[in-house]
């Protein structure tokens, strides 16, 4: 059954660019994504352009200095237009919000679509500057990622959410791709953000200071550990998946 | 509401000793750290994630079934923990190491070895 009709983008101001680039943060792996985006976009003084709603996604708002917000909000400033969400996505809502996303990237004209996660790794304590690793489903893109510092898949597979998005941007032959910087498995993880901001620096001639995503990893920690704990049961739900023997 | 009490104790070698002690009155300013655990023949490793406290005031009591963690954060709440052990210890053996907000435990199982005699 269909239910991407189910989620409605509404968007506030008139989203008017040409050939936009997506970044999307949603909840998963070490929040590096939430963490990334959620400081680019306070950082960079983005502006909310619209938001996400359904009936599929849990009843919530977020409160942020006395304002009621929707937990899955669009941000634009200048060509890049940010999803961020505030809410652990679940895996059945997922193939639906994937579906419409990638939809309206292609009503949007999107030029190219990122969407930053990490990859759990078991030694991060002993990492200084975590590893950026990425894939994409256009070979000039992984020539950019790669002079940017990140290091492409060769072999492995994704999965999760944006998995769904990279499939269906292959399906309407728009340009996806996905960076994973290396991250603690269950905790927040502000340093992954942090290195993932410095490749996208790179590869959009963007001028993010990370710093603040160092200094203020303790209190970072501290403002996710809930959004955190939400997603590591959210992520429990995913189904296994198992990986083919050639990987092992 | 949330109130804190300390209580200082004087140590056997006459040194003052803060004893961070609290009384949760409404429940919420005790905050379970995230952790992870790994599972072993020999022990069972724990990290538990404990942003915005400080080393010399961390408190881990181990018993023989059970590990206690506690630590005040510089944030207004506690991290507080219990891990209940499925199986035995020796609580003088566990041991603990602070780095980067993460506190890692090593609780070593004892594992008893009988010789069964055959009839």
């Amino acid at each position: 059954m269909d239910t991407s009709e189910d989620i409605t983008i509404i968007e506030t101001k008139k989203i008017d660019v040409n050939s936009p680039i997506i970044i999307e943060g949603v909840p998963d792996m070490g929040l590096v994504g939430s963490i990334a985006v959620s400081h680019m976009i306070l950082e960079q003084n983005f502006e909310e352009v619209g938001y996400i709603k359904s009936e599929l996604f849990p009843p919530v708002m977020v409160v942020h200095e006395r304002k009621v917000l929707n937990p899955v909000r669009i941000f634009q400033k200048e060509k890049l237009i940010v999803i961020l969400s505030e809410i652990p996505i679940d895996p059945k809502v997922g193939y639906s919000l994937a579906k419409r996303l990638t939809e309206w990237y292609k009503e949007k004209g999107a030029e190219l679509i990122i969407s930053i996660s990490g990859t759990p790794i078991q030694e991060r304590l002993d990492i200084e500057e975590p590893e950026v690793f990425g894939t994409s489903n256009n070979s000039a893109i992984l020539e950019k990622m790669e002079e940017s510092g990140v290091k492409v898949l060769e072999e492995g597979f994704v999965s999760g959410f944006y998995a769904l998005i990279l499939k269906n941007s292959i399906e309407l032959n728009l340009n996806s791709s996905i960076l994973l910087a290396q991250c603690y498995p269950s905790y927040p993880d502000p340093g992954a953000g942090a290195s993932v901001l410095k490749v996208l620096n790179k590869m959009l001639n963007l001028n993010v200071d990370t710093k603040q995503l160092i200094d203020q990893a303790g209190e970072l920690k501290v403002n996710y550990r809930a959004l955190m704990e939400q997603t590591n049961v959210s992520m429990q739900r995913e189904p296994k998946v198992e990986v083919p023997t050639m990987y092992r | 509401m949330i109130k804190r009490y300390y209580i200082i104790k004087e140590n056997t070698n006459n040194s003052v000793r803060h004893a961070y002690w609290q009384i949760n009155y409404c429940g919420c300013n005790n905050i379970e750290p995230l952790a992870e655990f790994k599972d072993t023949k020999e022990a069972l490793f724990v990290a538990l994630d404990m942003p915005c406290v400080e080393k010399e005031r961390i408190e881990v009591t181990s018993e023989e079934n059970c590990v206690r963690i506690f630590a005040p954060t510089k944030k207004g709440f506690c991290f507080n923990r219990d891990i209940n052990l499925p199986f035995p210890t020796d609580p003088e053996k566990v041991s603990a190491t602070f780095k980067k907000g993460v506190l890692l435990l090593e609780i070593p199982k004892k594992i008893k070895h009988y010789k069964i005699e055959i009839k």
